[in-house]
């Protein structure tokens, strides 16, 4: 049976949010913002697409390409310190420490992390939809060391005591 | 072998493949390298971390803002390009597909229609009586249109479903009519004009009263009156009650004496509307 892209989009939504926030490293005005630049585009093409291809990682892929254009032309955002200073007693909360980790990445690097550790998608997946040969994606996803460190750092800042009792995972 | 290639050859890790010569050589890197283990244990590390901030899902705000986008988008598209017939594909093989929801009865869906068919007959006939869009063909379009963009329709009493179903399929938030002696029945989509819009379905007593609504970018607001269309119906049975909210064109036609209908309208408008 047909599937229209509304129903497409609906059942894809979750995980494109989830993928956007990282992406943006938690900004949510600028998550949603990318998450309906990617839809509204696609749902103009989307009569174009292989019968056969999996409409979730189609839209994953654009909204990688949106996203490394968008910083390609204003530089995106800046990581989440300086995003974060200025905040009023009755601002929004700071982001999930993934999410703020993920800001102390660079963005093809955090694009890279998002379609390979995150998604299971492959070596080839990813290079197609970055862009890149092989060697070039492994070093991308070599930042998965920092975005490790920085996020242990911050578990840590925020509670030692649980954090302590993570560390049996490392 | 190097570290890089033995992390590609072995990813994803919870991936069963053939123990080929190349596995082989990077499960025996990864056995003897502290920096790969390492590394593969981070990456299990994150993943949790992902998979927990990935379960709480979009917010309802950021749901309903990105398919009111979408909804806007397609008003625009549809005044230039009618393609949505095309505009559906099938899931790929293997993929799990959301549940149908059931479809409505046949005699609820051409009484329906034909209520569509009279509002769409009110809005399309000129002052002068020249059905200038259907000489055109464009009323052949659009019903063609409606009909393979593959209408959809839930059957239910739950208001809380039908709005869900509405927020999804329209980008809107709308509140369903709740009236003593107004029963909830269903929902389905319609194109009005090459408007997509949805039509919900009502019963009270014998009567059956569809309340349609049209998004708009931006409607002027109006009270809800009895349309002077109402005249032109066959035998002037079904009255019309038409009114706008900020981004909601809004019609009732029902079976119903037109004082009533007007009640309901203006009940409903106190509620939200």
């Amino acid at each position: 049976m047909a599937r229209t892209f509304e129903e497409v989009a609906g059942a894809e939504l979750d995980g494109l949010w989830a993928g956007a926030l990282f992406l943006v490293a938690g900004d949510e005005d600028r998550a949603r913002r990318l998450v309906e630049t990617t839809l509204v585009r696609a749902a103009a093409v989307f009569v174009c697409r292989a019968r056969d291809e999996a409409p979730g990682a189609w839209l994953m892929d654009r909204m990688v390409r949106a996203f490394l254009a968008e910083d390609a032309v204003d530089g995106g955002s800046p990581p989440y310190p300086e995003r974060g200073r200025g905040r009023g007693p009755g601002s929004s909360p700071p982001p999930d420490p993934l999410h703020q980790a993920a800001g102390a990445t660079p963005p093809r690097a955090r694009a890279a992390l998002w379609l390979v550790l995150f998604r299971r998608r492959s070596y080839a997946d990813a290079q197609a939809v970055l862009g890149v040969e092989r060697a070039e994606l492994a070093t991308l996803v070599e930042a998965q060391a920092e975005l490790h460190r920085v996020y242990r750092a911050l578990l840590t800042a925020a509670d030692p005591v649980a954090s302590d009792g993570r560390r049996e995972l490392r | 072998m190097r570290c890089p290639e033995a992390r590609a050859i072995l990813w994803p890790p919870e991936q069963p493949r053939l123990a080929q010569e190349a596995v082989l050589e990077a499960r025996a890197h990864l056995a003897s390298c502290p920096e790969c283990a390492a590394w593969f244990r981070q990456d299990r590390v994150l993943l949790d971390a992902y998979t927990r901030l990935a379960a709480e899902g979009a917010p309802d705000e950021v749901r309903e803002r990105v398919f009111d986008a979408l909804a806007r988008a397609r008003a625009t598209t549809r005044s230039t390009h009618r393609d949505d017939a095309t505009e559906s594909l099938p899931g790929p093989p293997g993929e799990e597909r959301p549940p149908r929801r059931r479809r409505l009865a046949a005699p609820f869906l051409v009484g329906s229609g034909m209520v569509a068919a009279l509002l769409a007959a009110l809005i399309l006939v000129p002052a002068d009586g020249t059905p200038e869009r259907a000489a055109a063909g464009e009323v052949f379009v659009e019903d063609h249109l409606r009909r393979t963009v593959g209408e959809e329709h839930i059957l239910t009493s739950d208001p809380a479903a039908v709005r869900t179903f509405l927020a999804r399929e329209l980008g809107v938030t709308v509140a369903v009519l709740s009236q003593a002696g107004l029963e909830l029945e269903g929902a389905e989509i319609c194109l009005l004009e090459g408007e997509r819009g949805a039509v919900i379905i009502y019963r009270m007593g014998d009567a059956r009263i569809s309340h349609y609504l049209v998004p708009r970018m931006e409607a002027e607001v109006r009270a809800p009156r009895l349309s002077d269309a109402s005249s032109v119906a066959p035998g002037g049975l079904l009255p019309v009650v038409t009114w706008s909210s900020p981004r909601v064109e809004q019609a009732l036609v029902g079976e119903l004496p037109a004082d009533e209908l007007l009640r309901i309208a203006r009940a409903g408008r106190g509620d939200g509307f």
